[in-house]
């Protein structure tokens, strides 16, 4: 997985308060891309590295709140950084509760955005790399084969392996086989985790009937 | 009561044509008609026959014994064809007029009461056969058929009249019937509307009692030009009892009547249109305060864009400048990237000071309607608009306006907006001062250099002396809240008045901000 050097995209279409603003945030040593518009920003290919996009809510054609509307829509998930010349509260409550990490009013201190954007970068790592081990264990269950599923099913229910052997009809010394199967293709180093990963997975348990 | 009721002249006629026939078919000297007028009986209709000794209108009492009573009283046909040679007759009244036979029968309103008696008398004996006592039944159902024709028009007129009472009574108008001049009836709203009763007016002219003395004539022309035309309606002013005035709208409406060319009659109505005409000044006046708030108004958000406008290059120069300093702050300071970012902050103080020009340029715009004023009033008006916000903020408003002032030549709007301006940043420089009244005084005067002079007084948390002027800067604000424009707006609008506006320290807490404006030549 890359874990490459975080990048701050900034969208605001004052020339000076953009470029003020990719100033400040190189200042910090973070890596910039600014855009004019919310329709420039979108049609732009990104790197897959942690990223916060510093984003001025009254812009011209899309707005901050529709583009933050439009991202939630295509699953871009990049925490946001409100800025905006007057800060009304509706709008700011709007703001933060489509998931918004700050909502900073114009003219702000650089502590605050840079803090806001440490923040913001810190939430996607975090987020980026749930998201990775999710997709690892989606990878490893693909990888077994239907009996080994049902196998795993009636394990994280609890059942001992005798009894998952009359559940299914077959013996225990081949359900034990199953079993090791799983543990291994599943990467699990006890029962316990299994069982964790079960649940992530969101795998129904088996009910014994 | 049927008998109070009058037989119509046309009627009585024809009865005097049935008792004059009778007469001559049956060759008697009398045949009558008979009405009963307690206590007397009354010789109602008499033919004109010869030998007939009753005369119209000729009464007698009762309990006299006479036929016609027996007939009444009995309410039966009475025949008496000899009573000379009848004990119960023999001695009745009308033998002495010489009438010793009789034939009679009583008439009745439809109803049953008695009206009276038709009847025939001789004066020989005479036994009226069966063709006689025939005919004059049937006469008396003649008279009794008119009788009931009279009953039933009188029952219609009747109820008619007690419904054009109730009507007269309970209608919400004033309703009064004139003839020729004269105030003939007044209904109890004219009593309500203008105080006088209906005993006090009889008799009287309208235009003396309720037409104010200036509308007289004019009540006059107008009335006459209307009663040409027949009836009219305008709405005007008359007085009450009291002398108050009432507004009204009035009718005339003329009476016709069936002799047409003499027409002096007329009903005057009068409606009390006081609610409507308050109302309607209560809305024109409401209009009148709505729109000049609009326009008072309309400069305070110009201001709020205004705001806007030169918040954006301040939010770059404050950016850059952070950036700048970060750069600069390193071990080894990039000064390129310093360099650019203090070109981009010069630029925003350019671009910031472009849009005040741009404001002043507004302010001083030729949309300013400069007139002749009374600043006193504009001032009254700018306390209605604040005094609600200035309660809120626990403020007392306190003016000493100078009586006598002379007029200034201004924009009323601008004018009111800087005191507006003032009167809100007293109000606010008070917000945090418990240990002692919040009082705002508002003065106006005229100083000895020809000025009219302003002046708001707070008792807020005053100015630092050396701030004095620094307070008329653009942006310079010591408020949370505030944008620093107002007073910079404020000096720009009396300038461009002639006039000049600065602050002074109190000599205890608070400040005063005071204006002066050229007297209008």
């Amino acid at each position: 997985m890359a874990e490459g050097k975080a990048i701050v995209f900034v969208v605001d279409d004052d020339a000076s308060v953009r470029e003020g603003l990719g100033s400040l945030i190189r200042s910090a040593g973070l890596r910039v891309e600014t855009f004019a518009s919310a329709q420039e920003f979108l049609a732009r290919s990104r790197a897959d590295v942690p990223s916060c996009l510093v984003l001025d809510v009254r812009l011209p054609g899309l707005s901050g709140l529709d583009l933050q509307k439009r991202m939630a829509e295509v699953n871009i998930e990049i925490p946001i950084v409100f800025i905006t010349g007057h800060g009304d509260v509706p709008t700011s409550v709007q703001a933060m509760k489509a998931g918004a990490v700050e909502f900073l009013t114009k003219p702000f201190a650089d502590r605050d955005l840079l803090d806001a954007i440490q923040q913001a970068i810190k939430r996607d790592r975090v987020a980026r790399r749930q998201q990775a081990e999710m997709a690892e264990l989606y990878d490893r269950y693909d990888s077994l084969t239907p009996r080994e599923r049902e196998v795993m099913e009636w394990v994280v229910s609890g059942l001992l392996n005798k009894q998952i052997a009359a559940e299914l009809g077959t013996s225990e010394i081949t359900v034990k086989v199953h079993r090791g199967q799983v543990m291994q293709k599943m990467q699990a180093d006890s029962l316990a985790s299994l069982v964790r990963m079960s649940d992530k997975l969101g795998i129904r348990r088996a009910k014994k009937l | 009561m049927p008998h109070s009721l009058q037989v119509p002249s046309e009627i009585v006629q024809k009865w005097q044509e049935v008792v004059d026939l009778l007469a001559e078919i049956m060759h008697v000297p009398s045949a009558l008609i008979m009405k009963v007028e307690p206590p007397n009986i009354k010789v109602f209709v008499s033919s004109e026959s010869k030998g007939n000794p009753y005369e119209r209108d000729e009464v007698a009492c009762l309990n006299t014994g006479l036929y016609c009573e027996t007939v009444m009283k009995t309410r039966r046909p009475l025949l008496v064809p000899d009573a000379l040679a009848d004990e119960d007759w023999k001695s009745n009244p009308d033998i002495k007029l010489g009438m010793i036979s009789y034939l009679g029968f009583p008439i009745t309103w439809p109803h049953g009461e008695i009206f009276g008696t038709i009847c025939v008398l001789d004066n020989k004996k005479n036994e009226y056969g069966e063709l006689y006592r025939k005919l004059l039944l049937q006469y008396r159902d003649v008279l009794q058929a008119d009788l009931r024709s009279l009953a039933t028009v009188h029952a219609e007129l009747t109820t008619q009249r007690a419904h054009l009472e109730e009507l007269f009574a309970r209608v919400p108008e004033a309703i009064v019937l004139v003839d020729a001049g004269q105030v003939v009836r007044a209904n109890p709203e004219f009593t309500r509307i203008f105080g006088y009763a209906e005993s006090e007016v009889l008799g009287r002219s309208l235009n003396d009692l309720i037409v104010p003395q200036e509308l007289r004539a004019e009540a006059r022309e107008i009335i006459r030009g209307g009663s040409k035309r027949g009836s009219l309606s305008f709405e005007t002013v008359r007085t009450r009892k009291d002398g108050t005035r009432v507004p009204v709208s009035v009718m005339r409406v003329p009476v016709t009547s069936e002799a047409e060319g003499s027409r002096t009659a007329e009903y005057a109505i009068y409606r009390d249109i006081s609610d409507r005409k308050q109302a309607e000044e209560a809305l024109r006046k409401a209009q009148g305060e709505l729109g000049h708030v609009t326009r008072v108004t309309t400069l305070g958000e110009m201001a709020a864009s205004i705001a806007h406008e030169v918040n954006q290059p301040l939010a770059g120069i404050v950016t850059n400048a952070n950036a700048c300093r970060r750069w600069l702050a390193g071990a080894t300071p990039n000064l390129d990237e310093a360099r650019e970012a203090v070109g981009r902050i010069l630029r925003d103080g350019n671009r910031a000071s472009d849009v005040i020009a741009h404001i002043r340029a507004l302010v001083q715009k030729t949309d300013t309607e400069k007139a002749r004023l009374d600043i006193n009033q504009a001032v009254q008006e700018v306390i209605n608009l604040t005094q609600h916000e200035a309660v809120r903020k626990g403020v007392a408003l306190r003016t000493e306006l100078a009586g006598e002032l002379p007029p200034v030549l201004g924009d009323r709007v601008q004018l009111q907006q800087v005191i507006l301006n003032l009167v809100m940043n007293g109000i606010e420089a008070m917000e945090n001062v418990t240990d002692r009244p919040r009082e705002l005084l508002i003065r106006s005067s005229e100083d000895e250099s020809d000025k009219v002079l302003v002046a708001v007084q707070d008792s807020g948390i005053g100015i630092d002396s050396q701030h004095l002027e620094k307070i008329f800067d653009t942006f310079y604000t010591t408020k949370s809240q505030g944008m620093g424009m107002g007073l910079a707006i404020s000096r720009s609008i009396v300038e461009n008045h002639d006039g000049r506006l600065w602050a002074v320290p109190n000599d205890g807490p608070g400040a005063t901000f005071q204006f002066t404006l050229l007297k209008h030549p």
